[in-house]
């Protein structure tokens, strides 16, 4: 409903006045009237008219600063009036003519209408009336009217001129009427105050209308300002021309000769325009669409969504304001046709169609939390999902089950993430489809036989590295079925040469590749220790054929006993080479020849005696301030003699002779021409005497067999074995207790290894060791559970820092046992420092850089999408990485570095790469203790 | 010591830039000062190059008696090891007259010996406590006198060259403790002491800690602006309490501040115009030359270089090893001679040989020989008395007046720090506490060194 404007209404009245009357003298009453229609009687709260001479001296109309609060004026300029003894308000006031508002009066019949002014008095009468219904109008002709559809008077085209617009009515189209004298409204509004909001008539079923002497329908009656009534009637079908309106209530009708201009207007179809088109939004989402209609003044439109006015919950739903509200899932047809018909003429409409996607899913909570490695059903609640939504669980996706909007269920098989945090997302299918912001849960066993940080720590020192996987497996299995199944493990095969003059690069990808991928890691970690205590190495050994054997022959027997493993070595073709066992021929005279003592020398040095004696747990013994020497430079020539007479086995099809060809795939075997047959008395804490006479084969035995019985071998081998796998500068207490085992089970390794990992030393976090470079390398990316198809990339890595494969730089292997760290008191021992330098830090550096931004190879693949999702929130990244490389116990000021690197950029690729280079670069992981 | 010394070098470091930057913003400081600390003159730079040739160098085919008596003793005994006669490249001793033969791989360089005078050789140099007497037969009297620990130990003889204390323990080397009483504050980027070879022994001091450079891929990968880099950073500082981070702290930290004053001297520079061959021992002799040629721009005044060559262990197949190993070094030593000439310091640089130690004089059944003694060492340079043969030459005899075994394994006449020595002294040590500190064992020879330089 429109509101006329008050002031706009009286100027009409007041223009009615002008036509009609002149100014007289004194103040006399001439005639009291309805200001609307002129009848003789009024209504309460009815604009009145009164008529006379004198009856002002001025002539205005009311102002503003007229009115008092919500009060009209009833004095202006002097000039008052009372009706029926109450006073009246006055909006106009002239010599000629008043324009007063009855009082509120319920008097019905004569009453006095009393004028007075600064010249005296005038009394008139009125009749008062209940009702006394009267049209105002435009120039007593046509009902003051607005077509209701957008406010334009009612009056033929052109009426008004250049002040306003104006067209007739049109039958059907609504129009508001202004009015006076209609009764009584509920709520009662009060003559002479401002109308605080409108009030309709108490009686409208009373109120008919008719135009043209047809009924109109009457939509609304009331007051709307101070003794102005509005109506609102439907124009009914009617001929064209001033057609008569009459409004009659209380048994009154309102003047004759008041009209309404009517004109059948029939111009272009009514047409609809409907915008936006083709769009495309998520389900739940809405979009505002809008109607426009052409040639009718009535924009009312019907909504059908895909025919269904305003829709429904399949299809999606459309607000009387055209505001359409996709539906919750989305429909099969992917689209829905949204349709506005014309009210004004059915016939017309228009529809665009609306593409619908899947909504975007958003998690809120996983169930279980925390969820357990293995078989799993895991529920997904949150909001926006659809049929077909996946739940990806730290990157892997799960067979899922759509549950609802609300909630999903994936059940799958979940293997322990990297950082044992998971990162879970959903992904909905299309159309549209789109990932979740992924929330991180921890994913942890149900029991724990082995602690998490411990299980890692004893990994450490197992394998090559901890992957996640083989930290599920020992907190599971506990620490001795795990030791029983990795003594039980069978040694990964080495590939075999493709020629004779291959090199060994092949066989240093295959090293990494059985370190990295291999099932028998502790096996494997076992030969690499014993293989940095009896060396061959491939700086001299640069054929592939020279030294696979040896990377056989030292992981097959790594779990045996230490002598057969000495005497198997001493036999092996790759250590003949290596260290000229192999055609080794006795003292020649004739040639000027002594036997060579390389292997005899280092034999004895490095592979199980040393150069002095020790003590049961490994301490030199000291005689007079020094140490003792175990034996001397005749005891190496002894020993070289004990050592002749061996070349390569035989190569098959080929006649065994002194010497062979080179034959690397069978132990060396025996020349008795060329063995020293002589006597030979090696002067060690126990004198070997070895008669002479013996053979090859018996000599070599016994010299074996003397080796082994010294007591410096338990505690030689004990603390380079520890050095190898648990930590570089153990106490002479855990050396010894290594030692003893070592003794009692004759060198047995499984109980070597089992008392050096065991021991409470070894459990207990302790000085540690530097991560040797080979050993940093693969313990990162198993770590990081890189997926390592080609690891050839790693031997220049590892080279860079410091430690080539299989290519100690002689028999004194990579590190000195006794290397410590300069300039630090006191002097720590660290043989891995000794490969650690400038140029090898940098390199160690480089190597996590690289392995962070996963551009190592192509043949390594570091997924870091688990660590990217997590990476959403900084501080879920710096926890994972504190599960991956620090075994859950990261410092707390590491944790603060890491947090604000992977903070510094909102890209998450930028968020893992620096973290992730930072901790794995970092000392704090390096050394493992 | 301690790391509160490494700090105090670092504290040293930054005191140096500070200092710098202060004189540049004050004029009125006297600029003649820093002038004289930056720009160095060639006279005032001195720098040794070591080239320790790992694994004991037969140096009995390196030199050889090139007279008839003497080669006939000589192949005689090394049979079928011995260099034929023709192929030698023939020397004098100006002093004896006598001659001798280097292996002919040493032909790029026996000028430098015969005409240039820049090239000497030591005879017979080895690790001793003691000269080693000789009883009233002629024969050594080994018992009567300390001898090194360990000898024919390969580990153990390295480690002794290196830290001249042959009765072993010690935890510094000789050109560490050089560098603590003479460069010391040569330079304020690099330490004074650079290995091209990885960690040695020989350039750990008391005070002065050495650093690495590597021949390529010297620096980090990640850009300094990167946030990690920042967070490295920083964790490099954090106190863990724990030695083994603290040192890895340490070797990192060093690594990035050495690598970048590196880098940023070696950018600005010109090419050598020197080519040297892509060798081991080449590659590493180039990037000394380029280091040598950047001094100036790195502050350094004294600088002792450590390099390397491997593969001298030859119990077997040993002629035709012995030719790859000597071409090789020297081939990189004339490159190296070219270099110094080209960046006009061949009188501030002297490059020489170490080795664990000789090899029998006897050879064994595979064609090769066993851990001796003491051996030749060559000594290069443009202050180098050159032309001559200092020490003296053994007399090759199995068991004769200067085996200590059967075989041919020398006693060394002329001991390792008579021989370092005579290097330090030109280095500029002079004081007998300095040589003392240096050399604990100098005096039981009289301070006397060879005079080769």
């Amino acid at each position: 409903m429109k509101r006329a404007c008050f002031g706009g209404l009286l100027f009409l009245a007041v223009g009615l006045a002008l036509f009609g009357q002149a100014s007289g003298g004194k103040p006399a009453i001439t005639g009291v009237s309805n200001n609307a229609s002129g009848a003789l009687a009024i209504a309460s709260g009815s604009w009145v008219s009164i008529y006379g001479t004198g009856l002002s001296a001025t002539t205005r109309s009311w102002q503003a600063s007229d009115f008092s609060g919500n009060n009209l004026p009833t004095t202006l300029d002097g000039v008052s009036v009372q009706i029926d003894g109450k006073k009246a308000a006055i909006s106009y006031i002239s010599p000629g003519m008043l324009n007063v508002q009855a009082p509120t009066d319920t008097t019905v019949g004569q009453v006095p209408v009393v004028v007075g002014n600064s010249s005296g008095s005038a009394t008139g009468t009125a009749t008062l009336q209940s009702y006394s219904p009267a049209f105002f109008t435009y120039q007593a002709k046509y009902a003051s009217a607005l077509h209701n559809s957008d406010g334009a008077y009612v009056a033929p085209a052109g009426y008004f001129g250049s002040a306003a617009a104006s067209l007739p009515a049109q039958p059907g189209e609504a129009l508001q009427i202004y009015a006076t004298g209609l009764g009584p409204t509920t709520p009662a509004v009060a003559a002479g105050q401002a109308v605080g909001s409108p009030a309709p008539l108490s009686n409208l079923t009373q109120l008919q209308v008719t135009i043209g002497g047809v009924a109109a329908t009457v939509q609304y009656a009331g007051i709307t300002d101070p003794g102005v009534y509005q109506v609102n009637v439907i124009v009914p079908q009617l001929a064209n021309g001033d057609q008569p309106i009459v409004a009659t209530i209380g048994g009154v009708s309102s003047q004759p000769g008041v009209f309404i201009p009517i004109l059948n207007w029939v111009g272009p179809a009514v047409t609809v325009t409907l915008t936006p088109a083709g769009r495309t939004i998520r389900c739940g989402a809405t979009l505002p669409l809008t109607a426009k209609l052409a040639n009718t003044t009535n924009p009312a439109v019907v909504w059908l969504v895909d025919g269904q006015a305003g829709g429904s919950a399949a299809v999606g739903t459309i607000s009387g304001t055209g505001v359409y509200t996709a539906p919750a899932d989305l429909p099969s047809s992917g689209a829905v046709t949204v349709t506005a018909v014309s009210q004004a003429d059915p016939a017309a409409e228009a529809s665009v169609t609306v593409n619908l996607q899947n909504p975007l899913p958003v998690v809120a909570s996983v169930s279980p939390n925390p969820v357990n490695p293995g078989n799993a059903t895991i529920t997904v609640t949150g909001t926006g999902f659809a049929n077909g939504s996946v739940v990806y669980f730290a990157g892997a996706a799960l067979p899922t089950t759509f549950v609802s909007d609300t909630q999903l269920t994936a059940t799958g098989t979940v293997a322990m993430p990297v950082g044992r945090l998971a990162a879970v997302k959903v992904t909905n299918p299309n159309p549209g489809t789109a990932t979740s912001t992924p929330i991180a849960v921890p994913v942890r066993l149900a029991v724990e036989n082995v602690p998490y940080a411990a299980a890692v720590r004893f990994l450490e020192m197992t394998t090559w590295g901890p992957t996640p996987q083989n930290v599920v497996d020992l907190q599971t299995m506990g620490t001795n079925a795990w030791l029983a199944a990795q003594f039980a493990s069978p040694a990964s095969a080495w590939p075999d040469p493709d020629s004779s003059t291959e090199g060994v690069a092949r066989l240093q990808t295959a090293f990494f590749n059985v370190a990295i991928n291999g099932s028998d890691q502790l096996r494997q970690r076992a030969s690499f220790a014993l293989a940095q205590i009896m060396v061959a190495s491939a700086v001299k050994n640069t054929l592939f054929e020279q030294m696979v054997g040896y990377q056989r022959l030292m992981a097959g027997d790594a779990f045996g006993t230490y002598p057969d493993l000495l005497a198997a070595i001493t036999l092996d073709p790759s250590m003949g080479y290596f260290l000229d066992m192999v055609n080794n021929a006795k003292a020649n005279a004739t040639a000027g020849t002594a036997a060579n003592e390389n292997y005899a020398r280092e034999s004895m040095q490095l592979f199980g005696l040393g150069l002095v004696q020790l003590d049961s747990t490994g301490v030199p013994i000291l005689s007079g301030g020094s140490t003792v020497p175990e034996y001397g430079q005749a005891d190496v020539s002894q020993m070289a003699k004990v050592m002749t007479g061996w070349t390569y086995g035989e190569t098959p099809g080929f006649a065994s002779l002194w010497t062979n060809m080179p034959y690397y795939f069978a132990p060396m075997v025996p020349f008795e021409n060329y063995h020293d047959t002589t006597a030979k008395t090696i002067n060690l804490p126990v004198p070997c005497t070895i008669p002479a006479g013996g053979t090859a084969e018996s000599d070599l035995s016994a010299a074996i067999a003397c080796i082994c019985q010294q007591s410096n071998v338990a505690p030689f081998v004990s603390y380079r074995l520890i050095q190898r796998l648990v930590l570089s500068n153990p106490s002479p207490a855990y050396v010894g207790r290594v030692a003893a085992a070592f003794q009692s089970s004759q060198g047995n390794l499984q109980t070597v290894i089992t008392a050096l990992l065991t021991d409470p030393e070894a459990q207990a976090e302790g000085t540690g060791k530097l991560a040797e470079p080979i050993l940093y390398a693969t313990g990162l990316l198993r770590a990081l559970n890189a997926t390592v198809t080609n690891p050839a990339a790693l031997t220049s890595q590892a080279t860079l820092m410091g430690q080539t494969p299989l290519t100690p730089g002689s028999v004194f292997s990579y590190f000195s046992p006794f290397y410590t760290v300069p300039n630090m008191t006191p002097a720590p021992v660290a043989p891995e420092f000794q490969a650690m330098n400038a140029a090898t830090a940098l390199a160690r550096a480089n190597f996590a850089y690289l392995v962070a931004s996963n551009g190592i190879s192509s043949g390594i693949a570091v997924n870091l999408a688990n660590l990217q999702d997590l990476a959403n929130n900084p501080s879920n990244l710096v926890e994972a990485l504190n599960q991956a490389l620090f075994r859950g116990e990261m410092d707390a000021n590491v944790r603060a570095l890491l947090t604000t690197a992977a903070s510094a950029s909102s890209s998450l690729a930028s968020r893992v790469r620096s973290a992730l280079y930072a901790a794995a670069a970092s000392p704090q992981y390096e050394i493992e203790r | 010591m301690t790391f509160q010394n490494l700090r105090s070098r670092r504290d040293f470091l930054r005191l140096g830039y500070r200092t710098l930057s202060t004189v540049g913003a004050a004029a009125a400081f006297g600029k003649a000062g820093l002038m004289t600390a930056r720009a160095q003159s060639s006279s005032d730079y001195k720098a040794l190059v070591c080239i320790f040739l790992f694994g004991g160098n037969d140096a009995n085919n390196m030199l050889v008696p090139n007279d008839a008596a003497g080669y006939a003793n000589y192949q005689k005994i090394r049979q079928n090891l011995a260099l034929p006669q023709s192929s030698l490249v023939a020397i004098q001793d100006p002093v004896t007259n006598a001659s001798y033969g280097l292996h002919p791989s040493f032909a790029p360089i026996a000028p430098l010996y015969n005409s240039s005078k820049r090239l000497a050789v030591l005879a017979n140099v080895g690790t001793l406590v003691q000269s080693v007497p000789r009883g009233s037969n002629g024969m050594p009297e080994l018992s009567s006198v300390p001898l090194p620990v360990n000898l024919y130990s390969h580990s153990d003889q390295q480690n002794e060259w290196q830290n001249a204390v042959p009765q072993g323990g010690a935890t510094t080397g000789w050109s560490g403790r050089l560098a603590d009483r003479l460069a010391s504050n040569s330079g304020t980027l690099v330490p004074p002491c650079i290995s091209i070879s990885g960690n040695a022994l020989q350039l750990i001091g008391e005070n002065t800690q050495p650093s690495t450079v590597n021949t390529s891929n010297f620096g980090l990968v990640a850009p300094a602006t990167d946030p990690g880099s920042t967070a490295l950073l920083n964790m490099l500082s954090l106190s863990s309490g724990v030695t083994l981070i603290q040192a890895a702290q340490s070797s990192l930290k060093d690594a990035i501040a050495v690598a970048q004053a590196v880098n940023t001297a070696v950018a600005g520079s010109s090419s050598l115009g020197v080519t040297f061959a892509n060798t081991d021992i080449g590659t590493q002799l180039a990037q000394v030359a380029k280091l040598i040629q950047v001094r100036a721009a790195l502050g350094a005044t004294r600088q002792i270089f450590f390099c390397s060559q491997g593969g001298y262990d030859t119990h077997s197949n040993q002629l035709p090893q012995q030719v790859t190993l000597y071409s090789n070094l020297a081939a990189a030593l004339a490159a190296f001679d070219q270099a110094m000439g080209q960046l006009t310091v061949q009188s501030n640089v002297t490059a020489f040989t170490e080795s664990d130690f000789g090899r029998t004089f006897q050879p064994n059944g595979n064609a090769g020989t066993d851990h001796g003694w003491g051996s030749h060492a060559l000594i290069m340079g443009g202050a180098v008395n050159g032309g001559n043969l200092y020490g003296t030459f053994p007399s090759l005899a199995l068991s004769g007046p200067d085996d200590s075994g059967t075989r041919g394994t020398w006693v060394s006449s002329t001991s390792e720090d008579q021989y370092i020595g005579a290097l330090a002294k030109w280095f500029g040590l002079s004081a007998q506490a300095d040589l003392d500190y240096v050399f604990p064992n100098l005096n039981n020879f009289g301070y006397q060194t060879p005079a080769f330089i």
